[in-house]
């Protein structure tokens, strides 16, 4: 059977770009398999995705040589209307994507484009309900469905139609651990049962890695290399914890699913639970890293020992929060309190309050009651809700979901201009957070060219011009890659080392597994779970990283600690893992 | 507000328990001398006056309701002119008139010539001294000159001077009326406003339209009745009410039709007629509150 | 209700409400009588609150209930600021204030003030019943209906209308995050920083949706010769014109009467048939097309009553639609049109009931 995906020696190179988006990429995607896509944002992977599906260059403009083929068909000659029957595309944000407004219209809208003849029409819709699992949502508005299920029917809405193709651009991005969990199970399921191909890009491999047949990396210089998973992911900067783990403990063949990776942890597990010494009490297993002794053998140390130089003070106390959206109540009294130099995740589903709970810890979102008290430099406490705009961005600062918002002008020198115009700090000020979260940005570029990692540090920077003692991220790593995310954990050990207090919302357990000292869980608007990030994280199925899933019963969440215990053993455990992944990221990451 | 209701309350009440008759000033008939008012030439087609408005009218409008009875469009009340003395007759004043029966308004200068406004005659205000012109028809100019009043410093105004005739504008046959006002001009009708006006009051040299209303009328209104207060001519002529039963109902044709009074119901007698009105107002309050219940429960369910 | 065949659940063709709201919509438009007026609202209302749906442009109608008030407010403002106060009552005086051609504030009159207020609901039941078109109808159900030729502007409408709540939700957005930078987010300066973001944001969206619907098959069509497509914009050029001198004939009494009617039937003939001849390169299907029924003639003629109730009043006693303002007098209650409205009510009781979405959605 033919291939169902060609590209022979494709470049594209657009207009206003002085290097080409592809170069001489060579790809292969045969009937029935699932490529998995990667590669570092604003790599080209996007462009990848788009000249399978036609929209590059008849869409997007630029210039295409070589030869694209989907299903037999060259996309120079048709453009993505003519291949909506043999191409099905899925966009990051499915909402984007939505035509009609039902789940059942819009499930029926590419065959009324194709003419297809209303009683077969009637037919394929009800069989993709079914095969979606969604025939209960067929009269629902899309905009009332959550995001996981806004993402099933968009994939469904592309199926019905028949195609052989499935191209997906970051499906599960935008959706909590269990929406993105259905999703892909549901990938899985048309792969193998329907033998659909498809080709996906994700930034989180750990969630896909497993499921590829083959791997197409998307290098920075536009160049594609494609490969079997292990073969790619062996060498490959961008892999997902189960790999690195492999790398590390020197598995052949390497792991791509935790199932692979645990029964071949079998003898580091045993040789981790000899090494890796937990005290007993229960109340705060991991032992901190204090003694001095320590600090010589370990350069974490010094990082450890400042950030717990800092006496725990409380930065914000919040009690009985309650936060109530009509009718809806989001936050049903939640007692929270953050301690200086101390970085808490909130966790839980999509619609479980995290977002609001940040607002009203802000006090510029709404809070219904409860109290909040922040800890002022001088001592005493404040509300923020009850201060001037002004002054509550020196007690608080929030980064809120799209950073972006907060960015109107048109150069980023500019935008640190008015920074320190707007929170009264010298000049210069912004720019110095700047150039410590994320060097080498020129003045000059307009903020939106940045890379969602560059806003998020421009952002952060301007929140932090006023040095607030407590900062808020409301999910601060979505459309950040791996080494963005990295970037981002650095970022927050440095802020924890000056004392700020943070809390941040997100669905990211290895991001979380990273930079957390604290999990607080949060379902339906209640705290369920509150707890030291290595006893939450652990021992919780849902939110247990791969390196801990991997490990059990070994409380080790992340492939720095694993390293750094294989390295320097005997060791005990750190709960700070933020400072002990930044101490080895020089060479934990070399290869990078 | 208190004060604003005590006011406003009353007079919709009287309004609806009697309605108003149209206070229209006596005419001053023929032109002014001097520079003081405004002539007001109207050219019914068959024939033309020519009054004054004394004083310094705030508008044309204003200027001509002082020298003759004037209808409005219920559509466009006190901005537009419909009939002017019961001319035409045929039209029923609810929507604009049409372009080719409908009273065009000009003014002139003292001295000028006419020239068609560009303005409303609402929103006109003529210079004291200035005439305005009304003719009927497709906007043709009216058929004579704006009188020259300079020249004419004589104290009194002589009765129909400038006037060959008085104005017998076309009766309003009702039904048999067309719309050109030319057809019946000669006729003479009772019903005809000038008729009654020289009729009514023979010792004022103008012809006032002074009638008096109904008995009944009128005492029901006291809101009204600081002047002479004056219903049209026609119903006065011809004897006959222009009182209905109920608001379904027409006025009668002919004569009654012809003036533009209240199409209301106007209570043949003081009480009882107010109940289609109430009823009303009960019946919309019913649906609106059927409305409200429905949309209450609705949202309870949710 | 015991007995009582109820129609089973199911959505009325979007064309049959549309012609109840716009037969009810004309029939309002013939009259200032303020009881009329009012019930025209209200039973427009009271359909709405009995038939709507649950999609969120059905939650819409109070909005133009409150846009509503806001015309009649706005109708009496201007009155009282520029308007011509003519009557006899004079319920206060303000210092007036002549500027060349206009004159501002001074006294004002009771029969003014009750003109312009009626005038101003007159339009305000207006978009009452337009509102309660859209409350009963999705406008993208009605877009559906649309013949062939006329889909993918259909679609364009569709999107620009869909945009308009997001464009909401980016300024709720950015104004928050304005907020979050110290700024108060309100003011006039603030529109800027508000705009820019939002604006940005709208675009990406924006080219989001057309990548998708390129994707998805949108704007296939089969290739037409130069010839049909010329044939195609011909016919409804001229079609179009013809079909606007007949309006203007058939409105204006003096034009001659060829100019009327047959104009206005002969345009819109050929708007159709350049429709059809356009329409037939366009392939596409429609899924599970409305069907017209019973409840949709019901509900179509209900409104239709209305407006021919209105047109009889006013053929036999035009001045009980009008609320007598000069002279001042109570407004009729003319039984004919009551009668009409009435019927237009109906539907509230006789229509199928919208479906319910079976799951209640989180919030």
């Amino acid at each position: 059977m033919s291939p169902v995906v060609v590209l022979d020696d494709v470049t594209i190179r657009y207009a206003a770009s002085p290097r080409p988006a592809l170069r001489s990429a060579s790809v292969v995607v045969e009937e029935g398999e699932l490529a998995l896509l990667v590669g570092r944002t604003g790599s080209g992977k996007s462009t990848l995705l788009g000249t399978i599906s036609g929209r590059v260059p008849h869409f997007t403009g630029g210039h295409l040589s070589g030869r694209v083929t989907v299903a037999g068909l060259d996309t120079r000659t048709h453009r993505p209307r003519d291949l909506a029957g043999i191409v099905g595309v899925v966009a990051q944000d499915p909402m984007a994507g939505f035509v009609t407004d039902t789940v059942e219209e819009e499930l029926a809208y590419t065959l009324e484009q194709l003419a297809v003849d209303p009683p077969t029409m009637r037919r394929r819709v009800e069989e993709v309900l079914d095969l979606m699992g969604i025939a209960e949502l067929r009269d629902a508005p899309l905009r009332d469905l959550s995001g996981g299920e806004q993402q099933r029917v968009a994939i469904g809405a592309v199926l019905t139609a028949g195609p052989r193709l499935l191209v997906l651009d970051e499906p599960t991005s935008a959706l909590d651990p269990v929406g993105a969990q259905d999703v892909l199970a549901t990938v899985t399921r048309l792969v193998h049962d329907l033998g659909l191909t498809v080709v996906m890009s994700e930034h989180r491999l750990e969630r896909v890695a497993g499921l590829a047949d083959t791997v197409l990396a998307v290098a920075e210089d536009g160049t594609v290399r494609q490969g079997e998973p292990r073969s790619v992911f062996a060498d490959l900067a961008l892999a997902p914890p189960v790999v690195e783990l492999g790398r590390v403990a020197g598995w052949q063949p390497l792991p791509l699913t935790v199932r692979e990776a645990r029964r071949a942890a079998t003898d580091l597990r045993d040789q981790l639970v000899t090494t890796v010494t937990l005290s007993p009490e229960t109340a705060t297993p991991p032992t901190h890293l204090a003694d001095g002794t320590d600090q010589g053998a370990h350069p974490t140390a010094g990082l450890t020992a400042t950030a717990s130089a800092h006496a725990p003070t409380t930065a914000l106390q919040a009690t009985g929060v309650t936060v109530r959206h009509g009718e809806v109540d989001a936050v049903r009294g939640i007692d929270l309190s953050l301690a200086g130099g101390e970085v808490v995740a909130l966790m839980g589903r999509n619609g479980s309050g995290k977002s609001s709970l940040l607002w009203a810890l802000h006090g510029s979102g709404p809070r219904t009651g409860g109290e909040v008290l922040v800890t002022t430099p001088d001592g005493s406490h404040t509300d923020p809700a009850d201060a001037a705009p002004r002054t509550r961005r020196r007690l608080v600062g929030l980064v809120p979901q799209s950073a972006p918002d907060l960015l109107y002008l048109d150069t980023v020198a500019a935008e640190c201009a008015q920074s320190d115009h707007e929170s009264a700090a010298t000049t210069g000020t912004t720019r110095a957070l700047l150039d410590r979260l994320a060097p080498g940005i020129p003045g000059a570029q307009h903020p939106r060219d940045l890379s969602e990692g560059q806003q998020l540090a421009l952002v952060l920077a301007i929140q932090l011009a006023t040095t607030p003692p407590v900062l808020l991220l409301d999910e601060p790593t979505r459309g950040l890659d791996h080494p963005g995310k990295e970037a981002l954990a650095t970022l927050l050990a440095h802020l924890t080392t000056d004392g700020h207090a943070v809390a941040l919302a997100t669905h990211d357990v290895e991001f979380a597994a990273t930079v957390a000292d604290r999990v607080v869980v949060l379902s339906r608007g209640h705290v369920v779970t509150d707890g030291p990030a290595r006893e939450v994280l652990t021992e919780s199925p849902e939110f247990a990283p791969q390196v801990a899933a991997v490990l059990a019963p070994v409380p080790l969440l992340t492939v720095a600690e694993v390293a750094a215990c294989l390295t320097t053993p005997p060791v005990e455990v750190s709960d700070d893992p933020a400072a002990v992944s930044d101490y080895l990221e020089p060479d934990g990451r070399g290869a990078r | 507000m208190s004060r604003w209701l005590a006011r406003v309350v009353p007079a919709i009440l009287l309004a609806g328990a009697g309605g108003f008759a149209v206070p229209v000033g006596s005419a001053d008939a023929a032109a002014c001398s001097g520079t003081s008012g405004v002539n007001v030439v109207i050219d019914y087609g068959s024939s033309t006056t020519v009054s004054c408005a004394p004083g310094d009218p705030s508008s044309a409008m204003a200027a001509l309701k002082s020298v003759a009875s004037v209808v409005s469009p219920q559509r466009y009340p006190g901005t537009v002119v419909c009939r002017i003395n019961g001319i035409p007759a045929s039209d029923p004043c609810v929507q604009m008139p049409p372009a080719n029966a409908y009273w065009a308004f000009y003014h002139a200068p003292a001295g000028g010539s006419w020239t068609y406004s560009n303005v409303g005659v609402a929103g006109y205000n003529p210079a004291p001294g200035s005439s305005i012109g009304f003719a009927f028809g497709a906007g043709a100019r009216p058929s004579v000159a704006p009188p020259a009043s300079a020249p004419k410093p004589s104290p009194k105004p002589n009765p129909s001077s400038s006037r060959p005739k008085p104005p017998a504008p076309p009766a309003p046959k009702g039904t048999a009326s067309s719309p050109k006002p030319k057809a019946s001009s000669t006729a003479g009708t009772p019903g005809a406003p000038r008729g009654s006006a020289s009729a009514g009051s023979g010792a004022g040299s103008t012809p006032k339209v002074t009638v008096l209303p109904n008995g009944k009328t009128s005492t029901l209104a006291p809101t009204s009745s600081t002047t002479s207060s004056t219903t049209t001519s026609a119903t006065t002529t011809s004897g006959t009410s222009t009182t209905t039963t109920d608001g379904a109902t027409t006025q009668g044709s002919g004569d009654g039709g012809g003036q533009a009074m209240a199409p209301t119901s106007q209570p043949a007698d003081g009480s009882g007629s107010n109940a289609p009105f109430w009823a009303g107002v009960g019946l919309v309050v019913l649906i609106g509150a059927a409305a409200a219940y429905l949309a209450r429960r609705r949202r309870a369910q949710h | 209700m015991a007995g009582r065949i109820t129609p089973l659940p199911r959505h009325l063709h979007p064309v049959a409400w549309w012609v109840w709201a716009i037969g009810l919509a004309v029939a309002v438009s013939r009259t200032t009588n303020p009881l009329l007026l009012g019930l025209g609202i209200g039973v427009a209302a009271l359909v709405v609150s009995a038939k709507r749906g649950s999609s969120p442009w059905a939650r819409a109608f109070g909005l133009y209930l409150w846009l509503g008030v806001f015309i009649v407010a706005v109708r009496v403002v201007l009155h009282v600021l520029v308007g011509y106060k003519f009557g006899t009552h004079r319920l206060w005086t303000l210092p007036s204030v002549d500027l060349p051609g206009i004159t501002l504030l001074g006294p004002v009159h009771l029969e003014g003030l009750l003109a312009a207020a009626v005038e101003g609901l007159r339009l305000a039941s207006i978009i009452v019943c337009i509102g309660a078109a859209n409350a009963l109808a999705n406008p993208k159900r009605l877009l559906r209906a649309l013949p062939g030729a006329l889909h993918e502007v259909g679609t364009a409408v569709v999107i620009a209308v869909t945009v308009a709540p997001q464009l909401a939700e980016s300024v709720q957005r950015v104004r928050r995050a304005r907020v979050l930078r110290g700024d108060g987010g309100t003011g006039l300066r603030s529109v800027g920083r508000v705009a820019l973001p939002v604006l940005q944001d709208t675009l990406d969206r924006s080219l989001l949706l057309a990548s998708a619907m390129d994707s998805r098959g949108y704007g296939r069509r089969v290739e037409q010769p130069p010839a049909a497509r010329r044939l195609t914009g011909a016919l409804t050029l001229v079609g179009l014109a013809g079909a606007a001198v007949g309006t203007y004939g058939l409105l204006d009494g003096t034009a001659p009467a060829a100019t009327g009617a047959p104009m206005l039937v002969g345009g819109l003939a050929l708007c159709a048939l350049g429709l059809w001849v356009g329409g037939r390169s366009v392939r596409r299907t429609v899924y599970r097309r409305d069907r017209w029924g019973g409840p949709e003639w019901l509900v179509a003629a209900s409104g239709v009553v209305a407006a021919v109730a209105m047109f009889a009043q006013q053929h036999r006693d035009p001045m009980a639609l009008v609320l007598p303002v000069d002279p001042i007098g109570l407004p009729a209650l003319p039984l004919l049109v009551v009668g009409g409205l009435l019927v237009a009510a109906l539907p509230a009781f006789l229509a199928p009931d919208p479906p319910r979405p079976r799951r209640e959605v989180r919030g």
